[in-house]
C-alpha cells in the first residue's frame, strides 16, 4: 500500500490546523481548498503576479510557490488574519484601501494589501517610490495603481498604525 | 497546476541533506527558496521523486564579514538579505544591486544565494508547461535534439544564463564551496559554469552548494551592476552587467578589473578586452568606446527572451556597461576627462 498522504501542521492567522495532504499541495492550495481561506488568490500560479502573496513570519511570500510542508513551523498570515487583530476591527490599511478606491473587482486586493503591510512594518512612512517598491510584485489589471499608492500613503499617515 | 506525487523529506542539518542526496541524488530535487524549483516542478520541466527541503538550515544562512573585509554568505541567505544587508550594501554594492534588482520583493524573501548560483537557464519554449511543450518534439534542453528557438541550432542549447546575484558574484572573483558526503570542493565561481544551456553548472547530482567566498584585497574594490529589463521588477533581464574595479588605496590606479555579462548568452560572460582597457590609465571617451564595442562583441544574444530584439540586446551590453563604469568612476559632465563632448 502507498501512502500518499501527510499529516502537515499549520499555523495560520494565529490558530492551529492539523491536515492530511500530499507532500506536493502548496501552501496556496491548502489555504483555499483545506482551510476554506480564499483570500489568497491563484492569479497566475507562477510566481509573476502576487495575487497569492501571503505574510511568512512577517515577510511576504508567494503562497504559490511554497509547498504546504515548507510553511510548517512558521507564522503564516492571510488577509482574513489581518482584519480582527486590531481592536477596531479592520486594519488601517484595509480601510484607507476602500476610503481612496484602491478596490475595484478585489482579486489582487488580498496580496497588494498584506506586501503593503509587510512595507509599512518595516518602513512606516514611505514615500511614494519606496511604496510602488514595495508593491512592485503586484499586478493589478483595474485601478492603475495611482489609488493604491493613495490609500498605502494615507495609511502611513495614521497615527493607529501598529506593527503587525 | 497540480505538482504530482513525490516524497518529501527535511533534512534537519547539512550532514543529513548531504546523505540524502547521496542515496538519492539522481531523483531528488533540492528546494531552498522555490521560487524557480516550484515553477520548475508545476511545469513539469522536472519531475523528480523526492524534494529535499534545506529551507531554514541555520548553519547555511549567515553572512560572515571577516576584519579584512573578505565574506562568505551562506547558500541559504536571502537576496533581499543581499540587498538589504548594509555592510554589503557598503563594501560590495554591486552585489546588493544585483540583489535588489531580482524579481519583486516576493521573489527576494523566498529567493536565496545559492538558488541564484543555480538557476537553470531560460528560453521561450523551454519555460513553459508539458502540456504546452507537448505540441512540439522534445527540445534539445530536455534530452531531445532540436532546438526550437534556433533553427540551426540541434545539438546545442543556447538557454539564456540570466542569474544576476551568480553574474555579480562572478565579478568580484568569488569562490563556490560545494559539498556532498564524500567531501568539499571549492571552485573559482567563474569556473563552475559550462556555457551550456543544457547543464548550465558542474554541480554534481549530489552536491550542495555550502557557500560563496569573496578574498580580501588590500585595494579599494569599487563594484556595480547595472539592469536593463521591460518592467523595473518581475521580469528576467534582457541584457545585464556586473563590473568591478580594484584601486590602489594610494593612486587610485585600477589595478585589476572585471566586466561580466548576464542574460546575453548560456553562462556569465566575461569581457577580457573591456578589462584590459580599464588598467590602462586614464578612462578617456576613446576607452569608454572601446568598451562599449568590446562588451558588445562577447554578448551573443538569441531570441529566446522577450521583449527585445537581439540587435537591441547586443546593443545594450554595451551602453550598460559604459553606464557602470561611468558611475562607478564618477564620469559625469564635470568630472570627465575628455576634450570633447560625447554627444
Amino acid at each position: 500500500m502507498r501512502k500518499l498522504k501527510q499529516a502537515l501542521t499549520l499555523n495560520v492567522n494565529k490558530e492551529i490546523y492539523e491536515v492530511f495532504v500530499e507532500p506536493s499541495r502548496t501552501l496556496l492550495e491548502v489555504l483555499r481548498d483545506e482551510l476554506s481561506l480564499t483570500g489568497a488568490k491563484e492569479g497566475c500560479g507562477q510566481g509573476e503576479c502576487g495575487s497569492c502573496t501571503v505574510l511568512i513570519d512577517g515577510r511576504p511570500e508567494l503562497a504559490c510557490l511554497l509547498l504546504a510542508a515548507t510553511a510548517q513551523g512558521h507564522e503564516i498570515m492571510t488577509i482574513e488574519g489581518l482584519a480582527d487583530a486590531d481592536a477596531n476591527g479592520i486594519d488601517p490599511l484595509q480601510e484607507s484601501f476602500i476610503e481612496k478606491g484602491a478596490v475595484q473587482c478585489g482579486f489582487c486586493t488580498p496580496g497588494m494589501i498584506l506586501s503593503a503591510k509587510a512595507l509599512l512594518n518595516q518602513n512606516p512612512h514611505p514615500n511614494r517610490e519606496e511604496i510602488k517598491r514595495g508593491i512592485a510584485g503586484n499586478l493589478c489589471r483595474c485601478t492603475g495603481y495611482q489609488m493604491v499608492v493613495d490609500a498605502v500613503e494615507s495609511a502611513s499617515q495614521c497615527a493607529t498604525v501598529k506593527k503587525k | 497546476m497540480r505538482i504530482g506525487n513525490l516524497n518529501y523529506v527535511k533534512p534537519q542539518s547539512l550532514g543529513e541533506a548531504c546523505a540524502f542526496l547521496a542515496e538519492h541524488g539522481q531523483s531528488a530535487t533540492v528546494l531552498a527558496g522555490g521560487s524557480d524549483v516550484l515553477v520548475s516542478l508545476k511545469q513539469k520541466r522536472v519531475t523528480p521523486e523526492i524534494i529535499i527541503d534545506i529551507r531554514g538550515l541555520d548553519e547555511l544562512g549567515q553572512v560572515d564579514f571577516a576584519d579584512d573585509n573578505s565574506l562568505r554568505i551562506g547558500s541559504l541567505v536571502t537576496v533581499d538579505r543581499v540587498a538589504s544587508d548594509g555592510r554589503i550594501q557598503q563594501t560590495f554594492p554591486g552585489l546588493a544591486e544585483a540583489a535588489l534588482s531580482i524579481g519583486a520583493v516576493q521573489h527576494r524573501t523566498m529567493g536565496t544565494v545559492g538558488g541564484n548560483i543555480c538557476l537553470d537557464t531560460r528560453c521561450w519554449f523551454f519555460n513553459q508547461a508539458l502540456s504546452w511543450r507537448k505540441a512540439r518534439p522534445v527540445c534539445t534542453k530536455l534530452g531531445g535534439d532540436v532546438c526550437h528557438v534556433v533553427n540551426k541550432g540541434g545539438g546545442v542549447c543556447y538557454a539564456a544564463f540570466s542569474a544576476d546575484l551568480a553574474t555579480a558574484l562572478v565579478a568580484m572573483d568569488a569562490e563556490v564551496v560545494l559539498c556532498s558526503k564524500s567531501g568539499e570542493r571549492t571552485v573559482p565561481l567563474h569556473e563552475f559554469y559550462t556555457g551550456d544551456g543544457v547543464r548550465p553548472n558542474i554541480r554534481r547530482p549530489d552536491e550542495i552548494i555550502r557557500e560563496l567566498k569573496i578574498s580580501a584585497s588590500p585595494d579599494t574594490v569599487k563594484s556595480a551592476y547595472v539592469k536593463r529589463r521591460v518592467r523595473d521588477a518581475i521580469d528576467f533581464g534582457q541584457a545585464g552587467v556586473a563590473i568591478a574595479l580594484w584601486l590602489d588605496k594610494k593612486t587610485s590606479a585600477i589595478k585589476k578589473a572585471r566586466l561580466v555579462l548576464s542574460c546575453l548568452g548560456t553562462s556569465p560572460l566575461r569581457v577580457p578586452d573591456a578589462e584590459a582597457m580599464l588598467l590602462t590609465g586614464e578612462i578617456t571617451e576613446k576607452v569608454l568606446q572601446e568598451i562599449q564595442r568590446a562588451a558588445s562583441g562577447v554578448a551573443k544574444p538569441v531570441k529566446n527572451v522577450y521583449g527585445a530584439s537581439v540587435s537591441y540586446r547586443k546593443k545594450m551590453a554595451g551602453v550598460l556597461a559604459v553606464e557602470g563604469i561611468e558611475r562607478l568612476l564618477n564620469l559625469h559632465e564635470g568630472n570627465r576627462t575628455l576634450e570633447t563632448d560625447r554627444g
